[in-house]
Formats: structure tokens, C-alpha cells, sequence
């Protein structure tokens, strides 16, 4: 066993795989933050006058709130005036028409994180929005999407292309004013995804975006809104990594989704940034208000996230169950290994008649790390007949990492029927010794145990991504135990 | 009413009596530094965690000065007491210990302290004894109790001391005018010594009083503590209490809570498994009901090794009653080998009524086994249809399979008398109450 630990503990100082910066000329605001800078922002992205409004109303909100300290998390103040709040790759007089065009040191970044475009991309069957930095660059399978009716595309041609669908939804599930980093994300955001599956439509593919963080200094803030109208179906997959540096940058996306009558909306994330090194030095902080509505009857929401990457986390996912017999989910795997925070969860809000939801949580904490999960379910009085199941597990590696959870149960209708359960401990030495006997070697058997704690929240990802997610869970938690 | 009318009631309260409370210079400015700081940082509200459940507002409306003291009667007393054989019996009224009405031997190896004496004739010793809350808003109302500081109890039991018997602490409020009584009460129980305490809290009156009690226990290694704590005062009582519980090495502590009584109820408990081995068993059972409400909350640190923490709390809910449950279990890095389990199970009966749990784990190493459990629901349909196809009728039914669901948590209660007394009021608040006692 003790071989096997420093054999190990070699294998934890691996360096970070995508750590590499893509050295192309950025179009950079300075550092800094005021009415000016979101003018600008605003007349870069040729925005129409509501935007600008809503920006403004946004910033001058932000300007009077304060960032949230009741997170299980420590860090030290952001500066937001050092931050530059806009980022875009210098573009050719008119934009690339085609990959040709395209950066190749641009297309060489995502070929190293193996996103699938040109043949790739179809060999995948996956459309690909890449949003690199601030500005999205490539766009496929525009045309198959079309046909079907369904819109994919970046927020920016969706404002200038969409703006009535923009100013009929944007905001409508996470008001301007929810909370400090989605204000201040309302207040500057660059750009980010928009999805409108129209009615009766099934998705014919799914729906992947891959943001990177790549300028030094350049916050990202992100918006995604997804609709799914009466009937229709789409599934939505996010996946991140980013380049090794040694300043903390800061993200703080929005994600709206708005599921009507019988429609659903699957969302997927694997979330790889950088974590910082193994002193807890640089790392994203990760500050992420997504939410989605089931406005309709019968809608149902789904979320799963594989959260392994990023110095903080501060995220939870969360579902408005407010049309009748609507189903919310979360799915979600977090990882804290070596100096990493994670405060993550979500929030179950039943107000329909007949609501659903699940909530698996599976908590993993290595070395210094620190893993909360904290959900909030919550039963409207109207919320007849609602139900929800609650399991979250965590597992502990290391005698210096924590693992914390805090749940919310709140009900105030009698038909309802609420469970939570949680367990921690760490990786059972029967089970690990079981392995052992059989010749399996201690990192194979860890990882065995590891992929069979988060199995359940696995098979909830689209085939792609399980397999990339299991690959990135081994490959940070390795020699995590000894 | 804003929360400087409340700050402002408080500081005139104290104004008024500070002269009269004894203790000479020291204990005045004790008493001054931690009005200070009760005035600064303000009592919780809402807005802390903590605190989220509780309707800050019920307390706020209460009047701060304290009710004229009474004098009480054994004949006063009587109907009140619980039928426990060989008890011996303690009495504070309003926050003061009262010897006319408790028994002069408190058993063998039990000593005990009229602390409102221990003022006027140790000040330095009561100093010494009496902790120093801390800033943390969990502390708040012991802190105001400390700038408060006038009345209650110091009870030690000695090294290896077996008191025979029970040791009775009855809580009364006279409640005959509305008013604030602030209570301390001290417990030391040395090394191997056992203790039964039984702590009962009643009303008398109907006024709107409010009793803030700050308690601390020393569990010595070895030790051996059972806790029954009763919550039966009537009508408009508001009760908020905090506990500061520390064990050392292989002490063992167990308490019954039930809070069956009063307008509001808001109960801390900070227990601190500071000894390797020391282990700790909470049960504790709300019942709200009209516009009544519950609050329990207990933080439970695990700092020794092989500490264990076993956690069950039922609560149920009617009318317009609302219930909370807060628990925080959290071990600390040295506590290797720690064993935690936290079970918040309730009922909630009504579409008027209102539960919340937030049962939560904190955990700093990886070598322990911790769960915890929360269900909020209503009664099983198929318990309930099994007992309908027997002939039950659907009213009895649901008192039987309510009061099932107590059962759980009294039927731990050591004391046989004491365990029957606590069904009989369990019972007591179940319609149909009858038919259920022809089924024990």
C-alpha cells in the first residue's frame, strides 16, 4: 500500500492537461467598469436601444448590492474595476465565412480539446456554437438546424436577428436584480448562446457549445437562453476548459431556459477549467446563476452537471416547477481535489400541482479540497400532491478535504411528500481491498470505486460526455488516495 | 415595531434594574460590556441563517422589563408537577431559584448554588463560573441574558457521585403580567459521576411572557448525564434557551426534548464531543399546533477521536402551527474515526401548517461515517387504508398513526412514570384522544 501511495502522489502533481494560452491579437477593453464601458460594449455589439437600456438599469442595480458571503467559500475581494469586461479575437474586415478563414492558431486550440469541428464535427453529429472568449467564430450545421426550425446561434446574431424573442425572454427567469454576479452579468455580458426550439419540434442533434477563457484579464460573462415552445424537446451540452495561468479570473454566467407546455429541455455540462495548482495558486472562480422555468404543463427540466474543474464553484442549478405535473432534475458529480472550492447544489422550487423532481448529488473531495452541496426544496402551498427525492453522497479522500452539506426543506402543503438522504465516508477499505485481491492495481480499483459512486449521475449524460467525464475524473483524482 | 424600538426597550430595561442587581462593580461592568454588544450587533434575524425560520416578530413585540416577582405556593405548584417518585425537586420562578418550594437535599453528592447568593457573596466565583458568551449569533440571547445577569442555579455533582433518583428542575413562569425573565443555570458533573435531570418548563399564568434561559453543562470524563427536557408552558409563553454543552473522554450524554407547549419556542443547543469516545444520543419531538411554533436547533462538534452522535427529531404540524428543525453535526480534523447520525422526520397535517429542516453535515477527514436523513410528509395512505379496512374510522386512524409516529422518539424517555406522563400529553393534543388510550 505505501508504495502504491507515493507511486500515487507522483501521479497527483500531473500538470494540467489543456493548460496552454493561444496567442492571437484580441480586441481589448481596458480594465475597468462604468456606464461608459457598457456603452461600449453595447455599440461594439451594435445592439439595439432595449439592450442598452436593460444593461444600464442592471449596472446602476449592481452599483448598490453586495457580493454573498454565505457561501462555504474563501477568497480573497475581487476587483471588479481591474477586470476587462470586453474580449473579442481581432476580426478580418468582415468575419470568417468559412473554417478557412478562421484563425488557424484558433482552430489549432480546439483541435487540442478535441472539439469536433469541420469532419469531426459531423463524424460526431454535433453542432458545435464555439464561443471563444466573448464572440462566437463558427457556427455548424446552421442549415440542418434550420430546416427543422430550430435557432442556434450566439446571443449577439440572436439580438440582432431574434430581438423580439430576446426582449420577450431575456431576464424573465433570472430577473436583472437576483443576485450580485447575475446582475452583474446582466450589466456586461458579451455574448453566450440562444436556442429557440419552436413547437411540436424534436431537436435533431444535440446542441453543444465549448467556451474557453483565453485572453489574460478578461472576465467572462456569458448568457445563455433556451426555449423550448409547446411540445418541443432539445438536449444542451457545455463543456469548458481553459488555458494555465496564474491570476484568478473571474466567470459569472447566466443561463435561462424556459420550457412551456409538454416540452423539455435537457441540459449537460462538464466543467474543466482550471483549478489552480496544487498550492491553490491562480484558478477560475466559477460564479454561475443558471435556472430553469417549467412554465408550462407537463414541461420538465433536466440538469446535469460534472463539476471537476474551477478554484471556486458557486453554482445551483435550479428548477421553477410552475405549470402542473412539470419534473425538474439534477444530476451533478463535483470534484475538489488539491486547493478547490465547491459550494454547489440546487434549488427545487414546487408551485404546480402534481410536481416532480430528483436531486442526486455525488460529492467528491482529494486533497485540500472543500465540497458543499446546498439545495433548497421548497413546497408552495398551491403545490398540491408535489413530491421530491433528495440523495447526496460524498466521498472523502484526504484527511485535509471537507465535505459539507446543507439542505433546505421547506413545506407548506400536507399533500407533499419530501426525502432527503445524504451519506459521507471515504472509500470503504473493503472495497478497495476486494480490488486489491484480485490483482487490480490500487488507481485502477480507486478509480473503479469512484466511477461506481458517480454511476448513477453518469448515465444521465449524453455518450460523449460520460465517457470524456469518466476520463476527466480519473485523470484529476488520481493518486488522490493511498 | 423596528428593531431600534426593540434595542431601545432593551437598553431602558436594563437601565432600570442595573442598579438594583448585585455583584458590586465587576459584574456592573460585565453586565454594561455585553449590553454593549447585545446593542450593538443587534438580536438575529431572518436574514441569518440560522435564524431564517423563526418569527423574530412574536419576540420583538414582548415586553423587556420584568413582571413584578410573586410569591408561589406549594398548593400553587402542585398541579403542575410531574408524578416522579424520589425526585428531587429545584424550582426557579421567572429566573430565580426559590428554596420554600424545592427540596433542601439534592442528593447525594449533588451541590447546589442559589446563583442571585453566589452575586452578593462571590462575585469573583460566579465570574469565574458563569461562561462569556461569544459574538456568534448563536450566542446572542445568551449574551443578553448575561447582561442580565441576576438569578439561577450553579448544581454540582460530584466525582463519582450516583445521586439515587432524579434531580427535578422545574422552569415556572408566573406569566401573571406580561414581562421578560432572564435565567442562568450552571451544571458540573464530575468525572464518573451519573446524573438523571429532568428539566420541566410550565406557565402559569396566560400573559405574554418571555423567558430567556442561558445554560451550560461540563460532562468530566467518564460521566454519565440522561437529560429529559419537558416544554409544556400554556398560551402565549415564549421560550428561548440556549444550551452550551462540552464532554470529555468517554462521557455519555443523552437528551429527551419535547416541546409541547407555549406561543413560541426557540431552543439552541452547542455540543461539543471535546474527548475522545465521548458520545452523544438527541431525541426531540415538536407538536405545533394553532399559531404555534417550534424551533430546534443543535450544532453538535465532533472534536475527539471515535466520538458519536446519534440524532432522531420528529415533528408534526397542524392548524397553523409552524415547525423547524436546524442541525449542524460538524467534525473537526482530529475527530478520526467520528460517527454521526441525524434523522428530521415530520408530519405535516394541515394546509395551513409549515415545516422546515435543514439538517446539515460539516465534515474536515475523510475517516468517519456521517448520514442524516430528512422526510417531511404527510401520513402514509397505506398505512392509513390498512387501518380503515379494519373498521377503523378515518379521524382514529390518523390519531393512532400520529401518535405511532411520536412514539419513536418517548419510548426512550428513561423513566417509566415520566414516560407515560409524556405520552398522556402527546395523546392529550390528538383529537380522538379517547380511543387511543383504549389501544395502550
Amino acid at each position: 500500500m505505501k508504495s502504491n501511495q507515493q507511486e500515487l502522489e507522483s501521479l497527483v502533481g500531473r500538470k494540467y492537461r489543456h493548460g496552454f494560452v493561444t496567442d492571437i491579437a484580441s480586441d481589448t477593453v481596458p480594465p475597468g467598469l462604468s456606464e461608459d464601458v457598457i456603452r461600449v460594449i453595447s455599440t461594439k455589439k451594435g445592439e439595439p436601444a432595449f439592450m442598452l437600456d436593460w444593461r444600464l438599469k442592471a449596472y446602476r442595480r449592481w452599483l448598490k448590492m453586495t457580493a454573498p458571503t454565505w457561501a462555504h467559500v474563501h477568497y480573497p475581494p475581487i476587483d471588479f474595476q481591474g477586470i476587462s469586461y470586453y474580449s473579442a479575437p481581432k476580426q478580418r474586415t468582415d468575419g470568417p465565412k468559412s473554417l478557412d478563414e478562421v484563425d488557424p492558431k484558433l482552430l489549432e486550440t480546439y483541435d487540442k480539446l478535441g472539439i469536433p469541428l469541420h469532419e469531426r464535427a459531423r463524424l460526431a453529429g454535433v453542432a458545435v456554437d464555439a464561443v471563444f472568449d466573448s464572440v462566437s467564430v463558427a457556427t455548424t450545421f446552421k442549415e440542418r438546424l434550420a430546416e427543422a426550425g430550430v435557432v442556434f446561434c450566439s446571443f449577439s446574431e440572436a439580438v440582432q436577428n431574434h430581438p423580439a424573442l430576446i426582449e420577450r425572454y431575456l431576464g424573465t427567469v433570472v430577473p436583472v436584480s437576483d443576485n450580485f454576479y447575475a446582475t452583474l452579468n446582466s450589466a456586461v455580458f458579451t455574448d453566450g448562446s440562444f436556442v429557440y426550439v419552436p413547437k411540436g419540434v424534436r431537436c435533431p442533434m444535440e446542441l453543444s457549445t465549448y467556451f474557453r477563457i483565453n485572453a489574460s484579464k478578461t472576465g467572462q460573462f456569458e448568457r445563455t437562453l433556451i426555449i423550448a415552445d409547446e411540445g418541443s424537446h432539445v438536449s444542451y451540452l457545455e463543456g469548458c476548459t481553459a488555458p494555465m495561468r496564474d491570476e484568478n479570473q473571474l466567470h459569472a454566467a447566466v443561463v435561462e431556459l424556459i420550457a412551456q407546455d409538454d416540452a423539455q429541455i435537457k441540459y449537460s455540462t462538464v466543467q474543466n477549467w482550471y483549478p489552480g495548482d496544487e498550492n491553490g495558486v491562480g484558478g477560475i472562480y466559477n460564479f454561475v446563476t443558471k435556472r430553469g422555468d417549467c412554465r408550462g404543463r407537463n414541461s420538465k427540466i433536466s440538469w446535469t452537471q460534472v463539476e471537476t474543474g474551477s478554484a471556486i464553484t458557486w453554482k445551483y442549478p435550479s428548477c421553477i416547477l410552475r405549470g402542473d405535473g412539470s419534473v425538474g432534475e439534477f444530476y451533478s458529480v463535483a470534484l475538489a481535489n488539491h486547493y478547490q472550492q465547491a459550494d454547489t447544489g440546487t434549488k427545487m422550487i414546487h408551485m404546480g400541482r402534481n410536481t416532480r423532481s430528483t436531486i442526486v448529488s455525488k460529492g467528491i473531495s482529494a486533497g485540500h479540497g472543500q465540497n458543499a452541496y446546498r439545495g433548497l426544496v421548497k413546497i408552495l402551498p398551491g403545490a398540491e400532491g408535489a413530491r421530491n427525492y433528495t440523495q447526496c453522497d460524498s466521498l472523502l479522500m484526504s484527511e485535509t478535504c471537507g465535505a459539507h452539506t446543507f439542505p433546505y426543506i421547506e413545506v407548506r402543503n400536507p399533500t407533499a411528500v419530501v426525502e432527503h438522504e445524504a451519506s459521507t465516508s471515504k472509500i470503504s477499505d473493503d472495497q478497495l481491498f476486494y480490488c486489491l485481491q484480485r490483482g487490480i492495481a490500487a488507481e485502477d480499483a480507486v478509480n473503479m470505486i469512484v466511477n461506481g459512486f458517480c454511476k448513477q449521475v453518469f448515465k444521465e449524460l449524453p455518450m460523449e460526455f460520460a465517457v470524456e467525464a469518466q476520463n476527466l475524473l480519473a485523470v484529476s483524482l488520481e493518486g488522490a488516495v493511498g | 415595531m423596528n428593531a431600534e424600538s426593540v434595542m431601545e426597550r432593551i437598553a431602558a430595561s436594563h437601565a432600570g434594574q442595573a442598579a438594583r442587581m448585585a455583584g458590586g462593580a465587576a459584574w456592573a461592568r460585565r453586565r454594561e460590556l455585553a449590553l454593549a454588544r447585545v446593542l450593538g450587533s443587534g438580536l438575529p434575524d431572518r436574514r441569518n441563517e440560522n435564524w431564517k425560520y423563526l418569527d423574530h416578530a412574536k419576540i420583538a413585540e414582548r415586553e423587556f422589563d420584568p413582571a413584578p416577582r410573586v410569591t408561589l405556593t406549594a398548593d400553587r405548584l402542585a398541579p403542575c408537577l410531574l408524578p416522579l417518585a424520589a425526585a428531587r425537586r429545584l424550582v426557579l420562578v421567572d429566573g430565580h431559584f426559590e428554596p420554600q418550594l424545592s427540596d433542601a437535599d439534592a442528593g447525594t453528592g449533588v451541590v447546589v448554588h442559589d446563583l442571585a447568593t453566589l452575586f452578593s457573596t462571590d462575585p469573583a466565583g460566579a465570574m469565574r463560573l458563569l461562561r462569556e458568551p461569544g459574538d456568534d449569533s448563536d450566542d446572542r440571547y445568551a449574551l443578553l441574558a448575561d447582561a442580565f445577569a441576576a438569578g439561577g442555579l450553579v448544581i454540582r455533582v460530584d466525582a463519582n457521585a450516583a445521586p439515587a433518583g432524579t434531580l427535578y428542575l422545574l422552569h415556572v413562569s408566573s406569566a401573571s403580567l406580561p414581562g421578560t425573565s432572564h435565567a442562568r443555570v450552571v451544571i458540573e458533573v464530575g468525572a464518573g459521576a451519573r446524573l438523571r435531570l429532568v428539566e420541566h418548563f410550565v406557565a402559569l399564568g396566560d400573559a405574554p411572557a418571555f423567558s430567556n434561559l442561558a445554560a451550560e453543562m461540563q460532562i468530566a470524563a467518564g460521566a454519565t448525564v440522561e437529560h429529559v427536557r419537558l416544554h409544556q408552558s400554556g398560551g402565549q409563553s415564549a421560550q428561548l434557551e440556549t444550551w452550551v454543552i462540552e464532554q470529555q473522554a468517554d462521557s455519555s450524554y443523552s437528551q429527551h426534548l419535547f416541546a409541547l407547549g407555549g406561543r413560541l419556542l426557540r431552543s439552541n443547543l452547542n455540543l461539543s464531543l471535546a474527548g475522545s469516545r465521548a458520545q452523544c444520543r438527541l431525541a426531540g419531538l415538536f407538536m405545533v399546533d394553532g399559531e404555534r411554533q417550534a424551533d430546534l436547533y443543535t450544532q453538535i462538534e465532533h472534536h475527539g477521536a471515535a466520538t458519536r452522535t446519534i440524532q432522531n427529531f420528529r415533528g408534526i404540524a397542524s392548524e397553523r402551527g409552524r415547525g423547524a428543525f436546524n442541525g449542524r453535526i460538524i467534525v473537526h480534523p482530529a475527530a478520526r474515526g467520528a460517527d454521526a447520525s441525524q434523522s428530521s422526520r415530520n408530519l405535516l397535517l394541515t394546509p395551513l401548517a409549515e415545516i422546515n429542516s435543514r439538517p446539515q453535515l460539516e465534515i474536515h477527514t475523510d475517516d468517519v461515517k456521517c448520514r442524516h436523513g430528512a422526510t417531511i410528509g404527510t401520513l402514509d395512505p397505506a398505512q392509513l387504508f390498512y387501518l380503515l379496512a379494519r373498521g377503523l374510522d378515518p379521524d382514529t386512524a390518523r390519531s393512532l398513526l400520529t401518535f405511532a409516529f411520536c412514539e419513536d422518539v418517548i419510548t426512550g424517555v428513561p423513566l417509566p412514570e415520566l414516560r407515560r406522563g409524556i405520552e398522556e400529553l402527546v395523546v392529550g393534543r390528538l383529537p380522538d384522544r379517547d380511543v387511543i388510550r383504549s389501544f395502550r
